[in-house]
């Protein structure tokens, strides 16, 4: 098949396709931005320590940079900040590849009627994301850009995380435009490609979060003098990288076994919503993931602010690295609610002849959006509130009232916030609502 | 005599423990009409996604236009079905994304044909049909006898040796159904093809050659008609 034909088959024409491909990019780009932001941060002349013979040391640090940067201990732990950051992006992607799966099984079912070959079929789902991802890598040049002037130029100095630019950059960044292309095409290939229905085994998965719990409990607890800092950060470091994958991939589990809850309840909104998450338990597991390993980022985020609060250290020591932790949070703020919108959108495409007959038999509007808003907070509430705890196990140093409030305030917040997405979302989402139970939907196939 | 244009031989299929067809033996030769015909639920569809080389046989041999589709792998099948098949199904089955008039010149354009070309005979064939629709037009925006119509100038724009029709006409009304049957039927046996179709009207089997009729998986018995 020429790619010609591929693209004019497959380029996305809905609306739903374009914020798709939007949101493709969007991922790819902010985590390609972060990942050259992290292999600008290798640059970084890094300090040298020595250590004094009467006790003491003395620090080559030109005092140009941060030492969150400088010092080889404190390092792993900002390039593990910035990779805790590109999780959520690429699950986002991730999500975005893999959403409208019931129309693109009908797609692929009238493609292959017609004549398409399994060869045909993985061109025309690999071309759009791999587009989308290309695109998105440019753009990712743009991030990082901004990443720069935010950090380097207009930062102070004890607050500056990135070098001055370089044509090491322009290479990361071409390195990055060629691997979110490759990993858009192989995630669309991988998306179309019709998996046998395996039951989830659930052990491998949350073993994996227990290995990343244990680690990350062994690597705070650990001595913290000069010597072992290093080794313990790179342990937190992997722990966290451990943790939030584990995270990920438990989604499904989690909201399969609340659906099964729900549905012995017995309400009417109850049934509908278990009816609903246990069908997309794979899509729904995903936004669960995504909004819990926000989650862990704001834990995380939480308990540094509260660590850099505590009275041993200057306000303008420690300001920079608090704002920064903010910034961090925001980020993964809003990729839980970029995941959560596309998870609810495209569930009301998928499902809309189940909600238009369950219309058409009675439930009014209200009942509807109750439904919806149950099964938000299935994804919002329980993910985000256990991710902010995991992400609060980084603060057991917290000795200080102030540090430890901090963290129980971050708790708090989390909770109202989670509350807050399951209604505004399904404030923002009325009108396709309104669509998907019109009589309209009723002719889907 | 030509050899014929679609053969199966004794072949069978179960999905799960429902046992849908068993061991049956059909053939159709150039120009020639057959129809299919049965209680509902008695396996005439699964007969037709067999010879479309949709369903992979799970015993028994299936030929069309020389090409034995139980033999050769998913692409092989594929090119087939989009060179000498033209398939009709129950529900339309139009790809959703796709304009009306790029689906119906998706055999064309998965054949390599230039767009242009590919879109102008989708036009012709729309027209035939008797469907007006914009370049733009989706099949959501279709009624269920006007996805029917589309189907059926999908099936034909390419010319298929063989046309697999199940229950072209069920969403239309008499006359639409029958000016549908007349352009199907003579389009391709005029053109030496040969057609398959499904239905559990008396009307339509009535225009057939021959008619087989199938109860609970099993061809019960055939009727040279006409
Ligand atoms: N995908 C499937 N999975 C399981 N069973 C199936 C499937 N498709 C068909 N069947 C079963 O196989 C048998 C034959 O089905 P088929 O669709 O061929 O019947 P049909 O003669 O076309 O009926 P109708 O006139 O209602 O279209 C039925 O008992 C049906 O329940
Ligand atoms: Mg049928």
């Amino acid at each position: 098949m020429k790619t010609s034909t591929a693209w004019l088959i497959g380029r996305p024409r809905t609306s739903a396709g374009r914020t798709r491909t939007l949101l493709v990019a969007g991922g790819a780009a902010v985590g390609g931005g972060l990942l050259i932001a992290a292999a600008a941060v290798l640059r970084v002349p890094a300090e040298e320590v020595r250590y004094l013979d009467g006790g003491g040391t003395v620090s080559s640090s030109s005092g140009e940079y941060s030492s969150l940067v400088v010092q080889a201990g404190l390092r792993p732990g900002v390039l593990t900040g910035i990779l805790l950051l590109v999780l959520p992006a690429l699950a986002l992607a991730w999500q975005a590849v893999t959403t409208g799966s019931a129309r693109r099984a009908a797609v692929h079912e009238g493609l292959r009627l017609s004549g398409a070959t399994p060869a045909d079929l993985r061109r025309v789902a690999m071309l759009e994301p791999a587009v989308a991802g290309a695109f998105g890598g440019l753009l990712a040049g743009a991030v990082y850009l901004a990443l720069w002037l935010l950090l380097h130029v207009a930062a102070p100095a004890s607050a500056r995380l990135l070098p001055g630019l370089s044509p090491l950059d322009a290479v990361a960044w071409l390195v990055v435009i060629a691997l979110s292309t490759l990993v858009g095409g192989v995630a669309g290939a991988l998306a179309a490609t019709p998996r046998r229905r395996r039951p989830v085994r659930a052990w491998p998965r949350l073993l994996a979060v227990g290995v990343g719990v244990l680690a990350l409990v062994a690597a705070v607890s650990a001595p913290r003098d000069i010597d072992r800092h290093a080794r313990s950060t790179t342990l937190l470091c992997a722990a966290l990288v451990v943790l939030a994958l584990g995270l990920l991939s438990t989604g499904s589990i989690w909201v399969t076994a609340r659906a099964r809850r729900l549905a012995r309840s017995g309400t009417a909104v109850d049934v509908l919503a278990a009816g609903g998450l246990r069908t997309l338990a794979g899509p729904a597991g995903r936004t669960a993931g995504t909004t819990c390993v926000a989650g862990l980022v704001i834990g995380v985020v939480g308990s540094l602010t509260g660590l850099l609060l505590e009275p041993q250290h200057s306000l303008s020591e420690s300001l920079p690295g608090i704002l920064f932790a903010l910034l961090a949070g925001l980020l993964a703020m809003l990729a839980a609610v970029a995941s959560l919108v596309l998870a609810a959108t495209d569930d009301l495409v998928t499902t809309r002849r189940a909600v238009a007959s369950t219309a058409a038999l009675g439930a009014d509007p209200t009942v509807l959006e109750q439904v919806q808003r149950r099964r938000l907070a299935v994804v919002t509430t329980g993910p985000l509130l256990a991710g902010v705890l995991l992400g609060g196990l980084y603060a057991p140093g917290a000795q200080s009232p102030i540090a430890l409030g901090t963290v129980l305030l971050t708790v708090a917040l989390a909770l109202l916030l989670a509350r807050a997405l399951a209604v505004a979302v399904t404030r923002v989402l009325r009108p396709q609502l309104a669509r998907a139970a019109a009589p309209s939907s009723l002719r889907v196939a | 005599m030509n050899p014929p244009t679609l053969t199966l031989s004794a072949v069978s299929h179960t999905y799960g423990r429902t046992q849908a067809l068993r061991d049956a033996t059909l053939s159709v030769a150039p120009g020639e009409v057959v129809a299919v015909t049965g209680p509902s639920g008695c396996g005439k569809s699964t007969l037709l996604l067999l010879a479309a080389g949709v369903l992979r046989a799970q015993s028994g041999r299936v030929t069309v236009a020389g090409t034995e589709l139980s033999g050769v792998d998913d692409t092989a099948r594929a090119l087939v079905r989009r060179r000498s098949i033209g398939l009709v199904l129950q529900f339309g089955q139009l790809v959703p994304d796709l304009p009306v008039r790029d689906n119906v010149a998706l055999p064309l354009l998965l054949e390599g044909h230039p767009a242009a070309d590919a879109r102008a005979a989708a036009d012709g064939w729309l027209d035939r049909v008797g469907l007006a629709v914009g370049p733009d037009t989706l099949p959501s925006e279709l009624s269920g006898g006007q996805a029917q119509l589309a189907a059926a100038a999908r099936a034909l724009v390419h010319g298929p040796a063989l046309l697999l029709a199940d229950e072209p006409t069920a969403s239309l009304d008499t006359r639409s159904g029958r000016a549908l049957l007349d352009l199907m039927l003579a389009t391709t046996v005029a053109a030496g093809g040969a057609v398959l179709l499904v239905t559990h009207d008396n009307t339509v089997a009535a225009r057939a050659d021959r008619e087989v009729r199938l109860r609970d998986g099993v061809i019960e018995h055939e009727v040279a008609l006409s």
